[in-house]
């Protein structure tokens, strides 16, 4: 009884139909905008230098879907508890707040994942079609099994939530903030390690691996 | 329904604006909550609503700890504030996609509340006007038989054909079960409709009446010279001499006017505290 007060499987696919609904003119547009970069890095290729795409190519441009695709979404997927007036209709939804933040984490983490694979594989058979007919090439179809692919998702997946949860915090310009305090942070590590490395660890044959 | 206890609120940085607030609401009524600008009308219904949590007392509404904000409480209460959201959809899309979040949501009757706010049914309701938009969610509010509807300044906005439609639906809407607490400045657009009227005055609630106390306690005179300021509770000048709310000796009860009894209250609240006081 108490769990269903906390979490409700028929609220919560609500949610997720809700959140896909409201947003989905949007979704289209951003699609439609990556669609129309994937073209223009694809089809004149297919005609003015057929063979010379590979997998490779998908290797490069997916991830750049993935993570920026993603990122930006995450960090404006609670956008609206940030606003005066859509705050209230947000915060008054019938749903406990463990449905509304994990109905947000899904379609942000796995469900813009398997959306973006296969958007973008449809893509690559769009292309590849288009290819065949024109030019007999044959274009490589996106593999979203290679181990380089199934790393990025696997990156995706766990740091996305930083910008989700980020994206609870920062009012404005969530996406830049995130990534600015993420790249300070980094830095920052990264000068502590390379400065307190060698003194903690020196470079001797214990310690050696840890310098590869 | 609602039980306020010891209630401290306070804005960030800024000093308390409620401070041992006491209130007890109960079913079956229309409740009018009026008050000046920054009294705190607002502040709380948004406490009531679970969207502002209190400093340090007890919020209960329908058993639930308002600050909580558990879905089963927030089923059950709707809350219209002054300036709102809604989302591009049509009327349809809008009620496919948050009706089922509400148990009890009547379609027909929801049916019946758009026709009679005569609202166009295929239209996006951002392209609607203020008005049309604030119609709709009276509609919907109503339509989800919530056992609390919250509805802050809800006839701003509304054409004058418009706010004798809310009236009527208000009035067939209300039964033993639901309470509505209309928070408002336009007295005149609900004046027969609230009951009990509570005045909130800097941060206390300084009057809390039901309208057949209020017509037994007060009495309103029209007379022409100007009245003795200790003989009567209150008095304003008007066309042909002065308006005045008196103590009713006699008990036949005078139609009063809201508007009156507020600036009666809020310039003379030790005197009709006592009043009521004395029937306690």
């Amino acid at each position: 009884m108490k769990t269903n007060r906390i979490f409700n499987f028929k609220r919560f696919f609500l949610l997720l139909r809700n959140d896909l609904l409201r947003n989905y003119r949007t979704l289209l547009i951003a699609a439609g905008a990556v669609a129309a970069i994937y073209f223009i890095s694809t089809v004149p290729a297919i005609f003015f230098s057929p063979g010379s795409t590979t997998q490779d190519f998908h290797i490069g441009f997916y991830p750049m879907l993935l993570f920026i695709g993603g990122f930006l979404l995450s960090s404006v997927a609670f956008s609206e508890i940030h606003q005066a007036q859509k705050n209230v209709a947000y915060f008054m939804l019938p749903a406990s707040t463990i449905e509304k933040y994990v109905s947000k984490l899904l379609l942000t983490s796995l469900g813009y994942t398997a959306a973006s694979v296969a958007f973008y594989y449809l893509l690559s058979l769009l292309t590849a079609g288009i290819a065949a007919i024109f030019t007999g090439w044959s274009f490589p179809v996106f593999n979203p099994f290679t181990h380089k692919v199934l790393t990025s998702i696997a990156v995706y997946l766990v740091t996305q939530s930083l910008f989700l949860f980020g994206g609870l915090y920062f009012k404005k310009h969530p996406f830049m903030k995130i990534f600015g305090v993420s790249a300070g942070f980094g830095n920052i590590c990264y000068a502590g390690f390379k400065n307190c490395l060698p003194r903690l660890f020196p470079r001797n044959a214990l310690f050696q691996q840890l310098y590869i | 329904m609602i039980e306020i206890s010891n209630l401290n609120f306070a804005y960030k940085s800024k000093p308390n604006l409620f401070s041992s607030l006491q209130l007890k609401v109960s079913e079956g009524n229309i409740y009018g909550l009026l008050g000046k600008n920054g009294a705190g009308k607002t502040t709380l219904l948004k406490i009531i609503s679970g969207l502002l949590f209190p400093r340090q007392g007890d919020c209960t509404v329908l058993g639930f700890n308002s600050s909580k904000r558990t879905p089963a409480m927030l089923q059950d209460i709707y809350f219209i504030p002054e300036e709102f959201y809604t989302p591009p959809l049509k009327i349809k899309e809008y009620v496919a996609l948050y009706a089922p979040f509400y148990p009890q949501f009547d379609q027909n009757a929801l049916e019946q509340h758009i026709a009679t706010f005569t609202l166009p049914g295929n239209e996006r309701l951002t392209s609607m006007s203020y008005g049309q938009k604030k119609k709709f969610l009276i509609a919907f509010g109503l339509a989800t038989n919530c056992k609390l509807l919250i509805l802050d300044e809800p006839t701003n906005g509304l054409d004058i054909p418009s706010k004798s439609q809310f009236r009527k639906l208000l009035a067939a809407s209300l039964d033993e079960n639901r309470t509505i607490i209309i928070s408002t400045h336009q007295v005149r657009d609900i004046g027969n409709l609230i009951d009990p009227i509570v005045i909130l005055d800097e941060g206390n609630i300084i009057f809390n009446q039901s309208i057949d106390a209020i017509s037994r306690k007060l009495a309103v005179n029209l007379q022409k010279d100007e009245p003795d300021p200790q003989a009567v509770l209150y008095s304003e000048k008007t066309l042909g001499g002065y308006v005045v709310i008196e103590e009713n000796a006699g008990q036949s009860e005078s139609n009063l006017d809201i508007e009156l009894l507020f600036n009666a209250v809020i310039n003379n609240q030790n005197r009709l505290s006592d009043l009521f006081a004395r029937e306690a």
